[in-house]
């Protein structure tokens, strides 16, 4: 995804490297994926999920933009 | 000692050679190992890996070169890829045909691993240079379409776990 558009950064993250980072996400179970920190979603998931919860993040964020 | 053996390095030899295109930049950003402890500051952790990390994998294939940061040197770098240089950036990055700075409108973004990408995590720094190079996107195309539209900031952070 990261490769499609410049403004979309993703980061794989070691959850034992990083405690406190799992720990503010509430991780569970792996692979989890987090949405410009507000949409998560665990395991892993077709597409059409991982699309409808970056539409969701994305909506969320405009509507504290506006 | 060599982080890879050289049965590793001779099957990393092929799928480089068969499955990369375009040329990749490792780009990596860590802090020289200090001899002196200083209150409040920590260690960086895998810093003095990352580069002869780095350095090895591109070895194996002229398609992969090596920029290497001093975090504190460079501490505008640091705040871009928000690192307080405790753990090394690898950014896996692709390189514009002039050889000059990518734009990334048309070669797309950069994947960034933060910490040594090593065990579970090195199988997906393979596929990641190879895809970069490639351009390889497993995604439908109306996925893709709706993604290059993006006008705002996506942020995907990824958690597992090396077993």
């Amino acid at each position: 995804m990261a490769q499609l558009n410049p403004r979309i950064t993703a980061d794989v993250i070691d959850a034992n490297e990083f405690p406190e980072l799992s720990q503010q996400f509430n991780v569970m179970g792996v692979p989890k994926t987090v949405i410009n920190g507000v949409e998560e979603l665990v395991g892993a998931q077709p597409e059409s999920r991982v699309m409808a919860a970056i539409r969701a993040a994305l909506s969320q964020q405009k509507g504290t933009d506006a | 000692m060599p982080f890879l053996s050289e049965a590793d390095q001779d099957q990393l030899k092929e799928i480089f050679s068969k499955q990369m295109q375009r040329s990749v930049r490792l780009r990596v950003l860590s802090k020289p190992t200090s001899k002196l402890y200083i209150p409040g500051q920590q260690p960086c952790a895998t810093c003095s890996e990352a580069e002869p990390f780095a350095r090895e994998l591109a070895a194996l294939t002229d398609k992969l070169e090596v920029v290497v940061h001093d975090v504190q040197a460079e501490p505008l770098l640091a705040q871009q890829y928000g690192t307080d240089g405790t753990l090394p950036i690898i950014l896996v990055e692709p390189v514009s045909e002039e050889g000059a700075e990518a734009a990334a409108s048309e070669t797309g973004g950069a994947m960034r691993f933060v910490g040594l990408p090593a065990g579970y995590e090195f199988s997906t720094l393979v596929a990641d240079i190879v895809d970069v190079s490639s351009g390889t996107v497993a995604l439908s195309q109306q996925t893709q379409d709706e993604l290059r539209g993006l006008d705002q900031d996506l942020h995907l952070q990824v958690f597992v776990t090396p077993t």
